[in-house]
């Protein structure tokens, strides 16, 4: 049963400025942004439009320059990097569009990898968590392998069960499909559908209406505001004429 | 501890993944660590360890002391200590014995030690076979039995039964009762034992010839044997006013009682050699761990972006450096047991105490661990924190930086200053050793040395031991001698160019009012025979030479040396002086009254009491007025002098063929044997510096490769705007110059520092010394030219279509 009355990630006019010598360079102004538990939400915009900027802060890599977020009942904008990396742990999972497998650890070792970050889990429980993870995404039989040694689509599947591993509350997936090609582009969204069939929270930056499509909701990004779809494509009309 | 392991084997995996990078690495460590670990277990041997007896602490030697200098004992002196001090469960005294020892082929010399009875039960060494001599065989007529060392029970045919069987000593029968365990009395150059009995003459307070070692009672500390002393001496001077007034007695830890302080400190300077050495090898390693991690900071992100603290990515970066400095510490330990026995197979002989056993043991494995940890932590902490501050963020953003970073690059460079400011150091202290020797092995020594032989030879014992038997001997081997073909000159003396005499003795100028015996100056007292000069080519710069006419039954006379004159007769005409000293009594260890001595001469100082000595006030006498019954004669030939040995053994053995000539050698031989120390030393140093030369070389080679790697765009359009290859080379040579030219700068203050430390051991050369430094400084210079030619070259051959395309 999914419980989606109550906000997992609550963002109040979160703001983001990158400063190089003398530029500020505004990445966010002022975004307020909700996630309910067990949503599939999907953030578009245009390249540079602050979509990976907001999942960085979302999956706690980045800091915001203001504004209030608040992952699981908890406000975290503030948190120093030990306290992130605790969260980052055990609330969020990654999927990143280059993977991003350790290429030296096995296919059991990199999705055993979060885990051996909880320093009490027992060797046991690790060892389920990860071959039900794997048998999750239908790469149990692979577990000897290398990163290497895997297609693309694999190993994004590898990828998908690490994040899932640590049994996080909330799933980020920075363009999942980017380095694939279609067919197994489309068998990596039909995995994530999956897993928010099963009551997974999904934040998901894509740049393809495609995929984005699989989302419950969509989130337009806009030099860094939320803008609604219309809007968008107006200011996208705008800035191309 | 699992994720330690865990570390560890990943560790392992990507060392085996990167063979390249793990070789170099670790064999860079190994050297370090090997070097290291090889040094200190000298040190420990030497310095560090108890000494291989029982309750060693309680050990101690005790000396005589007069004018604040120790000096050998008398054999009166001996025997009332034991009677009146409190403080000792034992008291042995000792000293150096010779014999003549009759082998299958020529007779031959063989070096020992005559003990008071109950040596070895006082260190508390059990005897391999047999016993310690008993109290009894200290006396005249039970005296003949004699130790063996294992050494010489091992050389005799290694019989178990040897106990109790005879062997015969100068044709004497002596029985063996003992032999020695196999270890520390083996590596003393006395290959027995013989009972030290005192003959009623040398029961006397006037000679000194003895060695006494003790063992203090339990409980008994060193300060207050040396109180306990000091009234047992005080009262001996009120006895023996004439003989004992002013002389004490010194109380001393037997550990390293023996070992030079210049001894001691060459070892430590060594250890800070070899320190600098892995020091150098730790910024080579951090240099290759830096680059290598260059290309896993996405790892490093990765790892971040999972939940990984900051400590979590810094322990297991470090983790791999810790496994890569134990996989370079195994191999350290290795290279160690094999430099350890290179160094006791190279060391000279005699050089370090005899209870030194230099092995590879817990104390020096317990420190090869620790250098590996410090080591593994030293070149690991840097690229660790490294990898644990990556930006996840920046890092894994597709396209995002993943090149090293600005810090990244200057720890890198900082390194490799730090590198050559090292190995200047380190260098700059091999170039004034070597320098040193340099000087020492051109000083004047006062002598011709070539073509010159040497041996040491010992008149017959006839009991009592005649003077005139003496004289007799060895006037008919320096005839025969004289007469072989090819023999220029040849001359007997008691002493040894560049090893002195042996024998000091007190003296007084007549006329000089003596208030105080004890307080009289002391002067090396050297007999020879008139050709004693000429042989060895030493010129006289006032008065006449010894000849034949200075017999037995004429005036005495003495010649002495520039020091003397210029220390004791400043202001007065040598050759009107008359020296009062006491007359030997030859083979009988005893003095007697003082007889008068004519200044007939005044000769060039030679260096008679070592290489580095000026030259140390000398009185010679005719050896026909002052006979001695061991001598040392040397021949000037006009030949090969090395060649002439067996003739001129032939010729003493056609007058006593039972008589054996001791260590032949060319007095070029004895010149070189002088410096082994130094030579030794300076090896070892010039070893060390080369090791660092070439770690640093490989370390700016490194660095400038990896920059020319990490650079292939920005060289390549540089190409493409239209720069030479020649350009580019410059380009690169003058960044890794510049980079060695700071390191020697900062080198400097170290090269002068390693000279401060290094000069109370330098010859000739000052702590600053600026051709040495200079010298180095050139060839560190070289050495990083060539290093960053090749990946200058290198960079000049970017194709610049290549490079754009790649970015």
């Amino acid at each position: 049963m999914k419980d989606t009355a109550q906000p997992l990630i609550q963002i109040e006019g979160l703001t983001k400025v990158f400063y190089t010598d003398e530029i500020e360079t505004h990445a966010l102004s002022g975004v307020h942004l909700s996630v309910n538990k067990g949503e599939y939400v999907a953030m578009s915009g245009p390249s540079g439009c602050g979509k990976s900027t907001l999942l960085s802060i979302i999956g706690l890599l980045d800091t915001p320059t203001g504004g209030r977020y608040t992952l699981n009942g908890r406000t975290v904008e503030n948190l120093d990097f030990g306290e992130r990396s605790r969260i980052r742990n055990q609330e969020i999972g990654f999927i990143f569009q280059s993977f991003n497998l350790i290429g030296d650890l096995t296919v059991y070792e990199n999705v055993e990898l979060p885990l051996t970050y909880r320093q009490k889990m027992p060797a046991a429980q690790r060892k389920q968590r990860v071959m039900e993870s794997l048998e999750r995404v239908g790469m149990a039989h692979r577990i000897r392998h290398y990163p290497s040694q895997l297609s693309g689509g694999q190993q994004q599947r590898v990828a998908v069960a690490r994040a899932l591993s640590g049994k996080p509350s909330i799933l980020l997936a920075d363009e999942p499909t980017g380095n694939l090609d279609s067919r197994n582009g489309e068998a990596v969204m039909e995995l994530l559908q999956e897993l928010h069939r099963d009551g997974a929270t999904i934040c998901m930056v894509t740049h393809d209406p495609r995929f984005a499509r699989h989302a419950q909701r969509e989130v337009h990004l806009f030099d860094g505001k939320v803008v609604a779809e219309e809007e968008l494509k107006k200011l996208m009309q705008e800035a191309s004429a | 501890m699992k994720t330690l392991l865990q570390n560890a084997r990943y560790c392992l995996r990507l060392l085996r993944k990167n063979p390249g990078f793990s070789a170099v690495a670790v064999i860079t460590l190994a050297l370090g660590i090997g070097a290291n670990s090889a040094i200190f277990s000298v040190i420990y041997a030497v310095l560090l360890a108890p000494l291989p007896y029982k309750n060693p602490d309680q050990l101690v030697m005790v000396w005589s002391k007069i004018q604040g200098n120790n000096n050998v004992v008398s054999a009166g002196d001996f025997l009332d200590w034991k009677r009146n001090s409190t403080v000792f469960q034992e008291l042995v005294a000792w000293t150096g014995a010779a014999f003549n020892f009759a082998t299958s082929g020529e007779p031959e010399r063989i070096v020992g030690r005559a003990s008071t009875p109950g040596a070895y039960r006082l260190v508390g060494t059990d005897m391999f076979l047999g016993r310690d001599f008993l109290p009894e065989e200290g006396e005249l007529g039970k005296d003949h039995v004699v130790i063996l060392t294992h050494r010489l029970w091992e050389r005799l045919g290694g019989d178990r039964e040897i106990v109790g069987k005879q062997m015969k000593l100068d044709g004497q029968p002596y029985t063996v009762v003992g032999v020695t365990p196999p270890g520390q009395a083996d590596r003393l150059e006395a290959q027995f034992q013989v009972p030290l009995a005192f003959r009623p003459e040398q029961v006397s307070h006037d000679t000194h010839w003895l060695l006494v070692i003790g063992r203090l009672k339990p409980g008994v500390s060193i300060a207050q044997a040396q109180s306990n002393m000091d009234l047992v001496t005080s009262q001996m001077a009120k006895e023996h006013p004439t003989s004992n007034h002013g002389w004490g007695a010194s109380v001393e830890a037997l550990h390293n009682d023996f070992f030079p302080r210049e001894s001691q400190q060459i070892l430590w300077l060594l250890m800070a050699a070899v320190g600098l050495v892995l020091l150098i090898a730790c910024a080579n390693v951090a240099n290759l761990v830096l680059a290598k991690g260059t290309t896993r900071l996405k790892e490093a992100a990765v790892r971040t972006s999972l939940g990984a603290t900051r400590w979590d990515v810094f322990g297991q970066f470090l983790t791999e450096s810790l496994v890569l400095a134990g996989i370079g510490g195994l191999l350290g330990i290795g290279l160690a047991s094999l430099l350890i026995r290179i160094l006791v197979l190279k060391l000279p002989p005699d050089q370090l105490p005899s209870e030194a056993e230099i092995t590879l043991n817990m104390p020096v494995l317990f420190f090869t661990v620790a250098a590996t940890t410090l080591a593994g932590v030293l070149f690991g902490c840097a690229p660790a924190w490294h990898a644990a501050k990556v930006d996840p963020n920046e890092t894994l953003k597709e396209g995002g930086r993943s090149g090293p970073g600005a810090s990244r690059n200057r720890l890198r460079k900082v390194l490799v200053v730090s590198e050559f400011a090292l190995a200047l150091t380190l260098l700059s202290a091999a170039g004034l050793a070597l320098h040193s020797l340099w000087k020492l092995s051109r000083v004047d020594l006062g002598i011709q040395p070539d073509h010159l032989l040497t041996f040491g030879l010992t008149a017959p014992r006839e009991e009592p031991r005649q003077p005139a038997h003496i004289l007799s001997f060895y006037r008919q081997v320096l005839d025969r001698v004289q007469t072989l073909p090819g023999v220029i000159n040849v001359e007997a003396e008691n002493g040894m160019p560049l090893r002195g005499t042996g024998i000091g003795m007190p003296f007084s100028v007549a006329g000089q009012t003596v208030t105080d015996p004890a307080q009289r100056p002391a002067a090396m007292f050297l007999m020879a025979t008139p050709s004693y000069y000429k042989t060895l080519a030493i010129p006289l710069t006032a008065g006449r030479e010894f000849t034949e006419r200075d017999s037995e039954n004429s005036t005495r006379v003495a010649i002495v040396n520039e020091a003397f004159a210029k220390k004791y007769l400043a202001g007065v005409d040598p050759l009107h002086q008359r020296l009062l000293i006491e007359r030997l009594v030859p083979g009988q260890g005893k003095i007697e009254s003082a007889v008068g001595w004519q200044i007939v001469g005044v000769s060039r100082d030679i260096r008679n009491g070592g290489i580095r000595g000026e030259g140390y006030p000398e009185i010679a006498v005719p050896f026909a007025q002052s006979p001695w019954p061991e001598v040392n004669i040397v021949v000037r030939t006009a030949q090969d002098p090395g060649a002439m040995g067996k003739m001129v053994a032939n010729a003493v053995h056609s007058i006593n063929a039972e008589v054996a000539l001791e260590q032949i050698r060319t007095m070029d031989d004895i010149v070189d044997e002088s410096l082994i120390t130094d030579r030794f030393s300076t090896a070892l140093f010039g070893g060390f510096a080369v090791l660092a030369l070439v770690l640093a070389g490989v370390g700016i080679y490194g660095v400038m490769a990896f920059a020319v790697a990490q650079r292939t765009h920005e060289l390549g359009l540089r190409i493409a705007l239209g720069a030479r290859h020649e350009d580019v080379i410059q380009l690169v040579l003058r960044e890794g110059l510049v980079l060695a030219g700071i390191g020697l700068a900062v080198g400097l203050l170290g090269a002068y520092a390693a000279g401060r430390a290094l000069s109370g051991l330098l010859y000739g050369v000052g702590s600053l010394d600026l051709p040495a430094i200079a010298a180095v400084a050139i060839i560190l210079l070289t050495a990083a030219f060539v290093a960053c030619y090749i990946p200058a070259r290198r960079a000049a051959g970017v194709d610049p279509m290549a490079a754009l395309r790649y970015e």
